[in-house]
C-alpha cells in the first residue's frame, strides 16, 4: 500500500526551478533511498512532504486521501517526522528532556518526569538504542545524538521517518549502528526515507532507490539488488564518471612543511601533546581520527588561527610565526573544518567570500580601496572554473547548497599561488561529480611539488588521497604509516584508542 | 547574466526599502486608530503635520535642522552595528562630544578663526569616539557586553557633564546649568539666514556618504563588515578583529560626538545641562528604519526630524497631544525590528484573492 503519494510536485525559488513535475510514492514499511547530487532537489522534495515548503503545483495523498501540509506540525501530527542534517538538540538537557520537549506528559501543572523517563526508556529498549535516558546530550557522541533525534520522532509516534544525509557526520562503525537501528525500525513497521548521495550505503540499506537529478525524477523504481555503483552514479550525474582511484605521488621531494613539538592546552585540558610531523614536497599527508581528538586544534595551530602553547613550524626551512594573516602571507592555504562558521560569511555575497583572507592582497586592492571590477571578473572566472551553482556572484553564499558552499571555500584557496595546502573535509557534503573534481585539484596541487595536510572524517577519503597518514587519538599521533599498511578495520581500532601492538596482533590472527 | 545580477542587488534593496515603508505605513495607520480612539481626527492631524512641515522656507529649515542630530545619532548606531557592536550609548557620546566642543570653543579663543571651528569639531569627534572606545575596551579586555557598558556610560556621562556645567565651568549669574558661551569664531553659521539650519546639516550628509564609501568600497570597510557578520571566519581569514573593534567603536562614537558638537556650535553656542534630550536614543530608531544602511540614514533622519519638528508646532494649531509623535516612533521601531509582523500581512486571508490574481498574471507572463 502507498502510504504517501506525491504527484507532479513543482517548486521554484526565484528564477531557479528546484523541482519539476516530480512523482514519488512511499510504500508502507519500506526503506526508500532518495539519491541525488547536492542541489538535485532531494531535500526540497522532502521539505515539501514535511510541510516546510508549499509546492507551486502538485498534489499529495496520505493513506490514499488528499492532504495539504502548511507547517511541519501538520505533518508531525500525521506521523511524518524529519531528522535534519544539523541536529536540533539542547546540549545541556538530558536525553529524556530533549525527547519530550514540546510534548511533555503532565501531572497537574507539572511535567511528569517519572512517566517521561519510563516512556523514553521503553523506546530505547524496544529499538536497542543503548542510550542512558539521564545522560546529558553534550556528553554524547555524534552517533548517539542522532539516535536521540530518531527517538524524538518515535516518541511522537512517527510512521514515516525522513533522514537527511544521516551518515554524513558518522564514523564507519557508527554508520553500521545506524543501519542496525534502521532495520529495527523497519521491522516495527516504520517507513523510512533516506536522503543521501552515498552509493555504497544506498545499496546496503535501501529496499528501493529513487534518483533525482536537477529537480527531475530520473527513475523512482531502481532495485538495489540489480543496480550497481556505476549505473547509479551515471543516473545521478547524467554522464559516466570515474570513481576515485588511488593516484600515488609521482615525485616526492625533501621535507618541506615541518611541525615540531606542537602542544595545545585549552582550559587546562591537553588537546595536543608533543605533535611532530614532516610533510615532503609532492606529498599528501593525511590525519585520520574520530572527530574531537585534536584535529581542530591541529588545524588551527598550523594555520595561525590559534596561538599554541609551543610549536616550531617551518616551510622550506623558513620558520613561520604570527597570526592567520602572517600564515596566509606565507602561502599557507587553509580550508577550515566548518565552512559555515569558520570558512564563510553567509550573509555576504559569493564574490566577497571568494576573496576573504586575500582581500588585502595587491591583486584585489589598491591604496586601501577594493578593485571592484577586477574582483567581479575574478569571481565570475572562478565560479565557472569550479562549477559553483549560484544564481549570480552577488547571491549571499548562505543561499547556496552545502556542496556549492564548499566549492566556494575550495575555489578561494586553490586559485591562489600557495606552497602548502591545509585542508579539512574537502568534500564534506559535496556530490560525487564535484568531489571527483575537487580531489583531482588537490592531487594536481600536490604534483606541482607542493605539500598537502589533509584532515577528513571520511576514512575512505583519507586512505585514497593520502600518500602517508597519521592516526590521531587523544591529541597524540599514535601511528604513522602508509595507507596500505593497515586495513580499514585496523585503522578504525587505532582511531578509537587501541594500542598499536594490539592492532598488529589482530593482524596476525586475522 | 548581467541582467540577473542587477536584479538581485535591486531586489535586495527593494525588499529592504519596502519593509521600512510598510513598517512606517502600518505604524501610521495604527497611530491613526489610536488618535481616533482618543477622540481626535487623525486625518486632520496628519495633514497638519505634513502641511506644516513643508509650509514655508523656515519650516523646511526647521525640519532639516531637527533632523541633523538624528542623522548623526542614526549613523553612530549603524556604524557600530556593522562590526557587531550594539551602540546604545549614542546619547552619552553626544553629551561627551558636546562638552568637549563647548570647552574648546569657550577656552581656546586664542586659536585663529578657521582652526577654531575645526578644533571644536575635532574635540567633539574625539570626545564621542573615546566614550564608545571605552566600552569597546571593556568588551575586549573583560568580556563586558557593550550593550550594558554603553548604556551605563549614558548615565555616567550625563552626571559628569551635569556636574561640570553646574560646578567648575558654570559662569556667574545664570540659573540653569551651562558652560561659558563659545567664541563666535567657533559658530557653525546658518545656511539660510535667520533659521536654525546650519552647516552641520551638509556635514551630516557627507558623513553618511563617506561611511557608505568606507564600508562598501575599502579594505577596512570589508574587514569591519566581515568582523561584524562572522567573527570566527574573520579570525581564520587573518583579519585583526581587535583592531577592527577598536576602530569601529571609535568611528561610531565619533559620529555621535560630532552630532553633539553640532548642537553646541550651531544652535546653543554653549553646553546646556541635558541638552541632547534623548536624541541619542532616537538614533536607534533612525538606524532601524534605515535598515542599517548609511545612505538611507538621512532619509529616515528626515522622517524623525519631521516628527520632532512637528511635535513643537503641532500642539499650537491642533488639540492633539505631543505624545502622538512618540507613539509613531515607538511603533516604527517595533515593526522594523520585528519584520515578520509586517511580512506576514501578505499571508492574511483577506489578501488571498489579490495574491492569486498576481500569481496568475506572473504565470501568464512566463
Amino acid at each position: 500500500m502507498n502510504i504517501i503519494e506525491m504527484r507532479g510536485i513543482t517548486k521554484s525559488f526565484g528564477s531557479t526551478q528546484a523541482l519539476k513535475q516530480v512523482d514519488l510514492e512511499l510504500h508502507e514499511g519500506e526503506v526508500l533511498s532518495l539519491l541525488g547530487e547536492n542541489g538535485a532537489g532531494k531535500t526540497t522534495l522532502m521539505r515539501v512532504l514535511y510541510g516546510m515548503y508549499t509546492p507551486d503545483e502538485g498534489t499529495m495523498m496520505f493513506n490514499e486521501t488528499p492532504i495539504e501540509f502548511h507547517k511541519p506540525i501538520d505533518a508531525i501530527r500525521q506521523g511524518i517526522c524529519m531528522v535534519h542534517q544539523h541536529f536540533m538538540l539542547v546540549p545541556f538537557f538530558s536525553v529524556t528532556e530533549n525527547v519530550i520537549a514540546g510534548e511533555e506528559p503532565y501531572r497537574g501543572i507539572f511535567v511528569d518526569r517519572q512517566a517521561a523517563k519510563k516512556r523514553v526508556k521503553e523506546l530505547i529498549d524496544q529499538y536497542h538504542f543503548e542510550l542512558n535516558p539521564d545522560a546529558l546530550v553534550e556528553s554524547l557522541s555524534v552517533g548517539e545524538r542522532q539516535r536521540v533525534e530518531i527517538l524524538k520522532a518515535l516518541y511522537r509516534n512517527a510512521k514515516i521517518l525522513i533522514l537527511d544525509e544521516p551518515s554524513a557526520v558518522l564514523t564507519p562503525s557508527e554508520v553500521e549502528n545506524l543501519f542496525a537501528s534502521i532495520r529495527i525500525l523497519k521491522k516495527n513497521g516504520t517507513s523510512i526515507v533516506i536522503i543521501t548521495h552515498k552509493l555504497y550505503e544506498t545499496l546496503t540499506i535501501a529496499d528501493r532507490i529513487a534518483v533525482l537529478r536537477d529537480g527531475e525524477m530520473i527513475n523512482r523504481n531502481v532495485d538495489p539488488k540489480t543496480a550497481d555503483v556505476v549505473s547509479l552514479s551515471e543516473m545521478m550525474v547524467g554522464r559516466s564518471i570515474q570513481l576515485d582511484e588511488k593516484q600515488p605521488a609521482k615525485k616526492v621531494g625533501e621535507p618541506f612543511f615541518c611541525v615540531d613539538n606542537l602542544n595545545v592546552v585549552e582550559d587546562g585540558v591537553v588537546k595536543l601533546k608533543d605533535v611532530s610531523f614532516k610533510i615532503r614536497r609532492g606529498e599528501i599527508y593525511g590525519i585520520a581520527g574520530v572527530e574531537g581528538n585534536g584535529q581542530t586544534q591541529l588545524l588551527d595551530a598550523v594555520t595561525g588561527t590559534i596561538a599554541p602553547d609551543s610549536m616550531r613550524l617551518t616551510v622550506g626551512g623558513k620558520e613561520i610565526t604570527g597570526d592567520a594573516h602572517d600564515f596566509i602571507q606565507n602561502k599557507i592555504g587553509h580550508v577550515p573544518a566548518d565552512r559555515m562558521t569558520q570558512g564563510l560569511v553567509l550573509e555576504m555575497s559569493v564574490q566577497d567570500n571568494l576573496i576573504l583572507g586575500y582581500h588585502d592582497f595587491k591583486e584585489f586592492s589598491d591604496k586601501g580601496f577594493l578593485k571592484r571590477t577586477y574582483i567581479r571578473d575574478y569571481a565570475k572566472a572562478n565560479v565557472d572554473r569550479f562549477q559553483v551553482k549560484t544564481a549570480s556572484i552577488d547571491t549571499p553564499v548562505g543561499k547556496l547548497s552545502g556542496g556549492n558552499q564548499q566549492k566556494v571555500v575550495m575555489a578561494r584557496v586553490l586559485s591562489r599561488d600557495l606552497d602548502v595546502l591545509v585542508v579539512a573535509h574537502p568534500t564534506r557534503g559535496v556530490d560525487i561529480g564535484a568531489s571527483e573534481y575537487l580531489h583531482q585539484q588537490i592531487l594536481n596541487f600536490r604534483d606541482q611539488g607542493k605539500a598537502v595536510l589533509l584532515i577528513s572524517a571520511d576514512l575512505d577519503e583519507v586512505c585514497t588521497l593520502s600518500d602517508r597518514l597519521a592516526v590521531i587519538y587523544g591529541g597524540k599521533l599514535v601511528a604513522e604509516c602508509r595507507p596500505e599498511d593497515y586495513t580499514k578495520v585496523q585503522l578504525g581500532l587505532l582511531m578509537t584508542g587501541s594500542p598499536l601492538e594490539a592492532v598488529r596482533k589482530e593482524d596476525k590472527h586475522g | 547574466m548581467g541582467k540577473l545580477k542587477d536584479n538581485i542587488k535591486l531586489m535586495n534593496l527593494l525588499s529592504k526599502a519596502g519593509l521600512s515603508f510598510l513598517a512606517l505605513a502600518v505604524s501610521l495607520i495604527l497611530t491613526g486608530l489610536f488618535i481616533l480612539l482618543c477622540g481626535y481626527d487623525p486625518i486632520e492631524i496628519y495633514s497638519a503635520l505634513f502641511a506644516q512641515s513643508f509650509s514655508s522656507r523656515s519650516s523646511i529649515a526647521l525640519l532639516l535642522s531637527e533632523s541633523t542630530p538624528m542623522i548623526f545619532a542614526g549613523l553612530a548606531f549603524v556604524v557600530g552595528i556593522k562590526a557587531g557592536l550594539v551602540n546604545v550609548g549614542v546619547e552619552g557620546q553626544m553629551l561627551s562630544g558636546a562638552m568637549c566642543a563647548a570647552l574648546v570653543g569657550a577656552y581656546c579663543s586664542w586659536l585663529p578663526k578657521p582652526l577654531m571651528l575645526l578644533a571644536c569639531l575635532g574635540a567633539g569627534l574625539v570626545g564621542g569616539g573615546l566614550t564608545f572606545l571605552l566600552s569597546g575596551y571593556l568588551k575586549l579586555k573583560f568580556g563586558a557586553s557593550e550593550v550594558i557598558t554603553s548604556i551605563m556610560m549614558n548615565s555616567i556621562v550625563a552626571r559628569i557633564t551635569e556636574w561640570m556645567c553646574n560646578g567648575p565651568f558654570k559662569p556667574e549669574n545664570v540659573s540653569i546649568g551651562q558652560t561659558k558661551p563659545i567664541s563666535q569664531a567657533a559658530y557653525l553659521t546658518a545656511m539660510i539666514p535667520k533659521t536654525k539650519l546650519t552647516w552641520a546639516f551638509p556635514i551630516a550628509l557627507a558623513c553618511c556618504v563617506i561611511m557608505y564609501v568606507v564600508l562598501e568600497k575599502t579594505v577596512i570597510g570589508y574587514e569591519i563588515r566581515v568582523t561584524g557578520m562572522n567573527r570566527i571566519a574573520s579570525v581564520v581569514a587573518g583579519i585583526r578583529t581587535k583592531k577592527m573593534y577598536y576602530l569601529t567603536a571609535f568611528l561610531a562614537g565619533s559620529f555621535a560626538g560630532l552630532g553633539g558638537a553640532a548642537l553646541v556650535l550651531g544652535i546653543y553656542h554653549r553646553f546646556i545641562d541635558g541638552m541632547t534630550s534623548g536624541v541619542g536614543f532616537v538614533g536607534i530608531s533612525v538606524a532601524a528604519l534605515a535598515a542599517y544602511s548609511p545612505l538611507a540614514v538621512p532619509l529616515s533622519g528626515f522622517l524623525f526630524g519631521m516628527l520632532e519638528a512637528a511635535s513643537t508646532t503641532l500642539s499650537r494649531t491642533t488639540q492633539a497631544p505631543l505624545e502622538i509623535m512618540d507613539i509613531i516612533q515607538g511603533l516604527v521601531v517595533v515593526f522594523v525590528s520585528a519584520p515578520h509582523i509586517v511580512t506576514s500581512i501578505k499571508d492574511w486571508k483577506l489578501f488571498r484573492p489579490i495574491k492569486r490574481l498576481f500569481a496568475r498574471k506572473e504565470r501568464g507572463m512566463a
